[in-house]
């Protein structure tokens, strides 16, 4: 190559080279920032995650970021052959501790704890299920998946945690989706299409998750293999859901700002969402009464000495038709109000703000809500087995 | 195989290579052979009927005598095609509902007949070619391969640019030299459309979008106008995102594709907006089949430009007549879209509008909108230009006539003011699009230049670009103008 035209190739290719090296540079500086610990993950500060917990050696799952190929794992863990099983399920206020110190733990260990002992899994073990902002449609289909699975142990008791924060929040995560690929719960909404008449909203939002899954399936063999390969030579490729969720955190930040959002304002019940999100609420209850199942569905508890975070006539609305919902199908399903369960000292702070925790509280609120929701069950009758 | 996935990056890069490793005289072959491999990813059975449409369409201009009488049968039959595959199912859908009201006990039992991906594109071009040819006979193509590959050459095949056979096949016999400058403009084309589609259209609005359609019941005002904004970005970012990747691709091989956007939200009125939306294919509607409704000759089609109006270009054609070719060709073109009744009344939105427009300059001939493009007051004309035209956006992406009406009808509910139904974000993501939108086009217009490392600015931009694009690989959903 001549000198003319090599200097004509660097001037020519400049700005490819120049763009791979600022590509490397991008991936490296956000391949460092967003490094997470596998096990415990700052939900924010001064609030830690309970991502895994072991009771001696066995493990229950707390599920904060939910990969698709995580799905089989967790299901594994699912006892079976005992004669009984809880479930907890909710959104971060069950894995969530603030201020966590070691040997704190969070409130499915402490029921299981309470009821069990020390053992694993002993008679009724209770098994902990949360996932951020888990929406009242991802609920619904995770009862539904576990009621259906037949292997699981009688009587199947859930302990559902609904907070009027995440009527706010619609659809299925990625993370989930798998649920709704799961035959058994395919089926089930396939032929139960004369419900659709009673909860319309519901079986439209699953209707249009089931349309963008369909889209995708021709796609799905040659894509996965070439989106693996990708992701094991290219890091950023591997690690994009987690740039893609700080991207959307940054973007909540900048709608905070743009609004004046704080998180001790009151916000409305959003119309669009608000619907939907309790008809999935009664096609829990529905479910479960009419499988035999057993629920205890409480509303999370609020910090208190503060106004209510929420507008009141909302709020109000909210916990009645959650009670009516209870009181519509009284055959194994009972409603508690924990509005005020957790007493101040254990609700925490933010370390370098100062500024109150109001979602998330400490180990001992955790045990609180535990003695709370065992003496629920018992008192509803779902413990004597 | 859609545009945004792996698998067609693969394939792109695969025949790449093997177009630079082989022989010249058989690089149109390997692009033919690649284009049916692409447009048989979707179903093979595509293919036959793609073949069809090419044979039916070559030997027909190819045959001695082919007289008007032969061209007819030949637009005809590739008309057909498009319509059995096309509206088959409304039809009989209609059929079923006239007979059920007319009192007809059950209904007539139909085939579910599945829609050919980008059927309405290339039976487009098949049309023009025989009615060029028709026009002029110098236009005739005297390959089949080159034919072939002009009718399929996979980045314009199953969502356009519908390109003129003039335009395309000479570029065929010019694409061997490989041209560093085409080369890096087609990468650069391509991270940029993925990023529009995937980040901005897919990542950033398609939730706002799904979900206001979805509730569209409980909308309030605010959420009716912010709804109609968002699906005209979400389609717009969609489909320019297609039509980037489309000419960043064919780049790669040394052809050039018409652009198909110039900014449409910036149009200073509602003519000028088909002067830069969808420009290959209002020039189409333009060419073969407006101006021969207003009784004018068409002497040189091409794929750009918009509808033609100009007093003296028609043929003398009289006011009602214009009028009247318009709302046609519009409702032709709307029903092209989909065979379903809102995209008909999408095309008369927008034949109204128009119309509308027109009385306006017949009342104020001297006032003529975004006339005065360089002034401030002449840009202000965007303002009443837009706010006609995105509501029309609620018949296109509405499933049904009645929501569509509902939902139009709910912008101007003033009694739910100043209530907002949904996420704030989504709210703010539509307000920073619109106002991204508009500082890109202020800063092409201005011709707004960095002085200096001009070339490293753009490296890192794109560098940003492809890293975002893959931080939301994830949300793929197929482009909008696939189904059609």
């Amino acid at each position: 190559m001549s000198g003319n035209r090599f200097l004509r190739f660097i001037i020519t290719w400049r700005a490819p080279a120049a763009a791979a090296a600022f590509f490397a540079l991008f991936s490296a500086v956000s391949l460092n920032m967003y490094e997470v610990n596998p096990e415990e993950v700052a939900l924010l500060e001064g609030t830690l995650v309970k991502r895994n917990t072991h009771i001696n050696g066995s493990p229950m799952r707390n599920d904060v970021y939910p990969q698709p190929e995580e799905w089989d794992y967790w299901r594994e863990l699912l006892p079976r052959g005992t004669d009984g099983l809880i479930v907890w399920m909710g959104n971060s206020h069950l894995h969530a501790v603030n201020g966590m110190k070691e040997g704190d733990e969070v409130s499915s260990y402490y029921l299981h704890e309470l009821l069990n002992g020390g053992k694993w899994p002993g008679r009724a073990p209770c098994f902990g299920l949360s996932y951020p902002n888990l929406t009242f449609a991802e609920q619904f289909l995770l009862t539904l998946l576990l009621t259906l699975d037949q292997s699981l142990p009688r009587p199947l008791i859930f302990v559902h945690g609904f907070r009027y924060h995440e009527t706010r929040f619609a659809g299925v995560r990625s993370g989930l989706k798998p649920v709704l690929e799961d035959p058994s719960v395919k089926k089930w909404i396939e032929s139960n299409g004369e419900l659709a008449g009673k909860f319309p909203e519901a079986f439209k939002s699953l209707d249009s998750e089931y349309r963008a899954i369909k889209e995708l399936e021709k796609e799905r063999n040659f894509e996965g293999f070439l989106r693996k390969r990708a992701g094991g030579a290219i890091p950023v490729f591997k690690d994009r859901k987690t740039i893609s969720a700080h991207l959307a955190l940054m973007m909540r930040n900048l709608r905070d700002f743009a609004f004046g959002i704080r998180t001790s304002d009151k916000r409305k019940a959003l119309s669009s969402r608000y619907g939907v999100s309790m008809e999935f609420m009664e096609l829990t209850a529905y479910v479960c009464e009419r499988y035999g199942a057993k629920m205890l569905m409480y509303n999370v508890p609020l910090r208190p000495g503060k106004e209510s975070p929420y507008p009141e006539a909302d709020y109000d609305r909210y916990m009645e038709e959650m009670e009516s919902i209870a009181r519509k199908y009284p055959r194994g399903i009972v409603y508690a109000d924990y509005e005020d369960a957790i007493p101040e000292p254990a609700w925490g702070v933010f370390y370098s703000t100062g500024m109150k925790d109001f979602s998330h509280f400490k180990a001992e609120g955790h045990r609180i809500l535990a003695e709370k929701a065992t003496g629920d069950l018992r008192k509803a009758g779902f413990l004597e087995f | 195989m859609q545009f945004q996935t792996l698998t067609y990056l693969f394939f792109v890069a695969i025949v790449f290579i093997l177009f630079r490793a082989i022989p010249l005289r058989h690089r149109k072959i390997l692009l033919l052979a690649a284009s049916m491999v692409f447009y048989c990813w979707f179903r093979w059975e595509f293919g036959l009927l793609l073949w069809f449409v090419i044979l039916v369409s070559f030997y027909s201009t190819r045959a001695a005598r082919n007289g008007p009488a032969l061209t007819a049968v030949s637009i005809v039959l590739v008309a057909a095609v498009l319509a059995f595959f096309k509206y088959f199912n409304f039809t009989a859908d209609v059929a079923n509902a006239l007979y059920g009201m007319a009192g007809g006990a059950g209904k007539f039992d139909v085939w579910n007949v599945i829609v050919p991906v980008g059927i309405s594109f290339f039976t487009f071009q098949a049309i023009s070619y025989v009615v060029d040819c028709a026009r002029d006979p110098a236009r005739k193509v005297g390959s089949l391969v080159d034919y072939a590959l002009y009718i399929s050459f996979w980045p314009q095949l199953v969502a356009g640019p519908i390109m003129r056979s003039h335009e395309m096949v000479p570029q065929f016999n010019t694409m061997r030299r490989f041209s560093p400058d085409d080369f890096k403009e087609g990468c650069r084309r391509i991270i940029q459309g993925l990023f529009l589609k995937l980040v901005l259209a897919d990542g950033l609005i398609s939730r706002f979008v799904d979900e206001g359609f979805l509730n569209y019941a409980g909308n309030t005002m605010l959420d009716n106008w912010a709804l109609a904004f968002a699906f005209g970005l979400q389609i717009y970012f969609d489909f320019d995102g297609y039509c980037s990747i489309a000419v960043g691709s064919a780049l790669l091989f040394g052809c050039r594709l018409v652009e198909n956007f110039d900014f449409p939200y910036a149009a200073g009125n509602p003519r000028e907006f088909w002067k830069r939306w969808h420009i290959s294919l209002s020039s189409w509607i333009r060419d073969y089949l407006y101006l021969p409704l207003t009784r004018t000759m068409v002497k040189r089609s091409r794929s750009s430009g918009g509808i033609e109006t100009v007093e003296g270009r028609n043929g003398g054609a009289t006011a009602l007549i214009r009028s009247k070719a318009l709302f046609l060709s519009w409702a032709i073109m709307g029903f092209w879209h989909g065979a379903d009744w809102t995209f008909l009344l999408w095309g008369l939105w927008h034949a109204a509008v128009i119309q509308l427009y027109r009385f306006y300059l017949r009342l104020f001939p001297a006032v003529e909108w975004g006339e005065r493009p360089n002034r401030f007051l002449g840009r202000l004309t965007i303002i009443p230009t837009v706010a006609l035209i995105m509501p029309g956006w609620i018949f296109f992406r509405a499933d049904s006539v009645t929501q569509a009406f509902a939902m139009l009808a709910g912008l101007f509910s003033f009694s739910t003011l100043p209530r907002l139904g949904y996420l704030e974000t989504y709210y703010l993501q539509v307000f920073l699009l619109t106002a991204g939108f508009y500082l890109v086009w202020f800063l092409k217009e201005a011709k707004v230049r960095l002085p200096r490392f001009h070339w490293l600015a753009d490296a890192a931009l794109h560098a940003a670009l492809a890293l975002c694009v893959i931080a939301f690989f994830d949300r793929e959903q197929p482009f909008i103008y696939f189904q059609f």
